[in-house]
């Protein structure tokens, strides 16, 4: 009997339904063969098949929008079933959140390039950046408008053509994917046009066309682009339009394929280019040499289409919604600031300063970076500290390692189990661990076998809904059940041991058992890999991660099982505390700076120790620089953060001695709150915090400024150079916004610019000695050539001993000794010295 | 003749106290007797006190923004300028002089 249910539900997704949930829902619904799904949006009346993405995103599905979902067919109720559970439980979640884009009417252009009046035009800044180069104007893709046959049309023979030019592109994609060398954004982009190529709706339009109207093979493929193509401009979002750019991608390696083309969309570039183009596709970005890719300038395609999605994985600079690009030509010089969503057209003297201004700064940064790479973290008295960094991807190891992280002390494998309807083969996996060991070039990776469960669900495990997942069946406790895939995983890191250093860490761990039963498991398939001949890391370590209190106090037990021990704090302290951090009635009650996980913190370095064992921390707590005292003080050989994190902990380090650090972590445990701890690290961060207000790497008694813009960059900048800002743009902001209520010129040729901003870190005073006197629209109409620039750091309280030295800096520039000295002293040795005397320092 | 005076700027960090330096600078130069209070970034200092105002021929309010405690000068004549005028051109000020009524 033929059955038919019905479900009403609105729409959950933030970002309506494009091709990513519209895959996720068409995955679930292709499981069904004998049920007709739709799916009606009652706030348009249009009506999908569920199993067709392009007809689901042509449904034009917004936030909020009610919907009907329509299940027919003989005995279809299981169906129903399993597909509402989708839609209640996976389906809200199944989408990333995407980036927002500052609009045209925010567009902030800084001092200095706005004072240098070169032309530019304006768009949106999709992938923030800057890059100089030479236009390459890439013309859009275009379908033909129709194909002539030739020869008279045999259904048969065209439909053959259609089922080989699907099946071969297929392929092409697959063996891309399955290449080892497209980034993870990329394969993510790639598997979306392989559920393109097969979309049935768009295949059975196709076939219908050549059946009915006897047409040919590639007239079919051009109409029924259209119709879709149609259908998806009618969309009110924007998000879901992009989607043409997909489609007309996929239609044109079919016809390439059915008739063979000249037009290859390989694009060619030398030297380095800014490309610019109505709308790239995707194919055409991959086939790119990436490093003469100086920037993307895209006339069309938004902050979601996955040309730009790909950009901002490459970190191209890239500005998009430029309306007026007819002003560019080939050949042309450009600059592409996608920082603030520019483009330059044509350069002049001063703003290739304004550029080699920010290049220096890219480098300085550069070189700090590079300084951390290949140092180790230090305290003071010359500890090391391990950082390395917690990732998820093999492409992000790449960028942990760019980023200065000594190694992964997490590798997060879920993601490769997620959001799919199979777990991953042991080659897929293969491919990404050995791609892991080889991007981090010897150093050591941490991958964590699979931690499904609790609030991470995949369909194809049969995990029940619990009502209290964090206790129930997750991590280690799965896997004597799903056996199989444990042992593919752990086969595929062993055989990717050989590439370079992995470790393996089991989470979840409650119990003795559990580590023997893998250990067990790894010994066999070593045999294994033995018997075959498969190269592996014989003395590969083996850990857990520590997450359940019971651990802690066997950790005695635990030593010749494992190597390692690797604190996980985010699920420690809600286990230790009994705390759910998703309550909001308790989450209040979440410290991790509890003097009690303290003590058991402490607890598990020292067992640790004792037994030989390397202990370090990921989670949370690793990551903030502020707990920096407690976790030197408790004695952790390795911190692993996320990767921005990496560079800031690292430069750190050196502020903290040990011994201290020690003490510290000592009267941390024994505080009587979780305030107490803090009051003692504010202590502790107040007396660090003293770094001089002036010092000789802020005074320049030569300084090459043209304008005022100049010197209040330069200014800013020489804070940067002195790592008191981390922000100059910022902090030149809130130099102009004090500029806007009066100039500060005050005569004499003298100008004081200052700002109280949460941009530095520190009071600080800039002396600048210009070489040619500036206009400052001063009081007396003189031209400056003195500039003092006082900045203070936000959020201080009235009272602060420091700040009494900018009044009296101010006092002092008011007499004519006082500025005569600054004039005349020979050097900024000398300078430094008077200020030193003047101001009591 | 004896002055009181208040200071305050916009941030706080400069010019409350050029121009407090700019009034007894110049204060002194034209034979005067001076105090002036400011009111910056490290909150008031040299605070004007009853005996102070109550001697006083005169307040110099040199301020871009609203003054805190203003109510302490009832009755005072005083001499509104912008704080830029204390550096630019201090003696101006004093040359302003009201009667007292």
């Amino acid at each position: 009997m033929p059955e038919v249910y019905e479900y009403r539900f609105v729409c959950p997704l933030p970002n309506g339904m494009h091709a990513r949930p519209a895959n996720c829902l068409e995955q679930v619904v292709a499981g069904f063969a004998d049920s007709q799904v739709s799916l009606t949006n009652l706030s348009n009346q249009k009506t999908a098949n569920a199993k067709s993405i392009l007809s689901l995103v042509g449904a034009d599905i917004k936030a909020g929008d009610e919907c009907v979902l329509k299940v027919e067919g003989d005995n279809c109720g299981p169906a129903y079933k399993e597909i509402v559970r989708f839609l209640q439980e996976k389906f809200p979640s199944c989408d990333d959140v995407l980036p927002q884009v500052a609009s045209v009417s925010e567009v902030y252009i800084p001092p200095v390039l706005r004072a240098a009046g070169v032309p530019m035009i304006f768009g949106c800044s999709a992938v923030s950046g800057f890059g100089k180069g030479k236009v390459v104007i890439v013309e859009a893709l275009k379908l033909p408008s129709g194909i002539d046959p030739r020869e008279p049309v045999r259904p048969d023979q065209e439909l053959r053509k259609i089922e080989k030019a699907v099946a071969e592109h297929r392929s092409d994609i697959t063996i891309k994917l399955g290449s080892g060398r497209l980034t993870s954004v990329e394969s993510k982009v790639m598997e979306a046009h392989l559920s393109i190529a097969s979309d049935v709706e768009f295949l059975d339009r196709v076939r219908c066309l050549i059946r009915q109207r006897g047409i040919c093979a590639g007239q079919a493929i051009i109409e029924s682009f259209e119709y879709f193509s149609e259908i998806l401009k009618a969309a009110q979002s924007e998000l879901i339009r992009e989607r043409i750019v997909d489609l007309q991608d996929v239609c044109s390696h079919l016809l390439k394929k059915i008739y063979g083309s000249a037009a290859s969309d390989q694009i060619v570039l030398t030297g380095p280019s800014v490309c610019v183009a109505d709308n790239l596709t995707p194919s055409q970005f991959i086939s790119m040499d990436k490093t003469q890719l100086s920037g993307l300038v895209l006339m069309h395609g938004g902050n979601t289409s996955h040309t730009v999605i790909l950009a901002r994985s490459f970190g191209i600079p890239t500005v998009t919604g430029i309306k007026d690009a007819t002003v560019l030509s080939n050949g042309q010089e450009v600059v592409v600031d996608a920082t603030y969503g520019i483009v330059i057209t044509e350069m002049n003297a001063q703003a290739e300063r304004y550029y080699a201004a920010e290049h220096r700064k890219q480098e300085f940064q550069q070189r700090c970076l590079d300084d951390f790479r290949d140092k180790p973290a230090r305290t003071a008295d010359g500890v090391t500290l391990e950082v390395m960094a917690n990732v998820a991807t093999a492409d992000e190891v790449l960028m942990a390692m760019a980023g200065g992280a000594e190694g992964v002390g997490l590798f997060r494998t879920e993601m490769l189990f997620m959001g799919r309807d199979s777990a991953p083969s042991e080659e897929e996996q293969f491919i990404e661990y050995k791609k892991a060991a080889e991007y981090a070039a010897g150093k050591p990776v941490i991958i964590r076998t699979f931690d499904i469960g609790g609030d991470k669900s995949v369909s194809y495990l049969n995990l029940t809904s619990e009502d209290n997942p964090f206790l129930g069946y997750r991590g280690a406790r799965v896997y004597r059940e799903y056996e199989g895939l444990l042992k593919n995983q752990l086969r595929a890191i062993l055989r990717a041991s050989a590439f370079g250093c992995l470790k393996i860490m089991i989470p979840m761990v409650s119990c003795l058992e559990e580590v023997t039963y893998v250990r067990s498991l790894l010994d066999r398939i070593k045999t294994e890999l033995e018997v075959r001949s498969l190269a592996y890391d014989k003395s590969i370590s083996l850990g857990i991660m520590v997450e359940v209190p019971s651990i802690v106090f066997v950790i005695g037990q635990l030593a010749g099982l494992v190597d390692f021990l690797s604190i996980g704090t985010n699920d420690l302290t809600q286990y230790f505390l009994a705390i759910d951090r998703g309550n909001e009635r308790v989450s209040s009650l979440y410290q991790s700076r509890h003097p009690g996980l303290l003590g058991l913190i402490q607890k598990i370095v020292d067992d640790a120790h004792r037994h030989k064992l390397w202990v370090g921390m990921c989670g949370e707590m690793a990551g903030q620089v502020g707990h920096l005292p407690l976790l030197l003080g408790a004695g952790l050989d390795e911190v692993s953060v996320s990767i921005p994190a990496v560079a800031a902990i690292k430069a750190r380090c050196a502020e903290y001695d040990s011994r201290d650090c020690r003490t510290i972590f000592e009267r941390a445990v024994s505080a009587k709150s979780a305030g107490q701890v803090d009051m003692i690290l504010a202590e502790r961060q107040r007396e660090s915090a003293v770094q001089p207000v002036i010092e000789l790497s802020l005074i320049d008694l030569d300084a090459d400024c043209i304008n005022k813009e100049e010197a209040i960059q330069y200014a800013s900048d020489m804070l940067y150079y002195n790592h008191r800002t981390e922000k100059p743009a910022e902090l030149e902001q809130d130099f102009w916004q004090r500029e806007s209520v009066y100039s500060t010129g005050l005569g004499y040729g003298f100008a004081i610019p200052h700002c109280k901003t949460r941009a530095v870190c520190a009071h600080s005073i800039c002396v600048l000695r210009l070489k040619q006197p500036i206009i400052w629209k001063s009081t007396d109409d003189n031209p400056v050539d003195v500039v003092i620039a006082m900045t203070i750091r936000d959020g201080e309280t009235a009272g602060d001993t420091h700040m009494k030295i900018f009044s009296k800096l101010a006092r002092h520039i008011m007499h004519d000794d006082f500025r005569g000295m600054l004039r005349s002293l020979q050097d900024r040795q000398a300078v430094l010295a008077y200020l030193q005397e003047k101001l009591a320092l | 003749m004896k002055f009181i005076a208040v200071t305050a700027c916009p941030t706080g960090i400069a010019h409350t106290y050029m121009a407090a330096e700019s009034l007894e600078k110049t204060a002194k130069e034209l034979g005067h007797e001076i105090k002036v209070e400011t009111q910056g970034a490290m909150g008031i200092e040299n605070e004007l006190r009853p005996a102070d105002i109550k001697g006083a021929d005169a307040l110099i309010l040199a301020a871009d923004i609203a003054i805190e405690n203003s109510e302490r000068f009832e009755g005072i004549p005083r001499i509104e300028v912008p704080v830029q005028l204390a550096l630019k051109d201090p003696k101006s000020i004093f040359a302003k002089v009201p009667n007292r009524s």
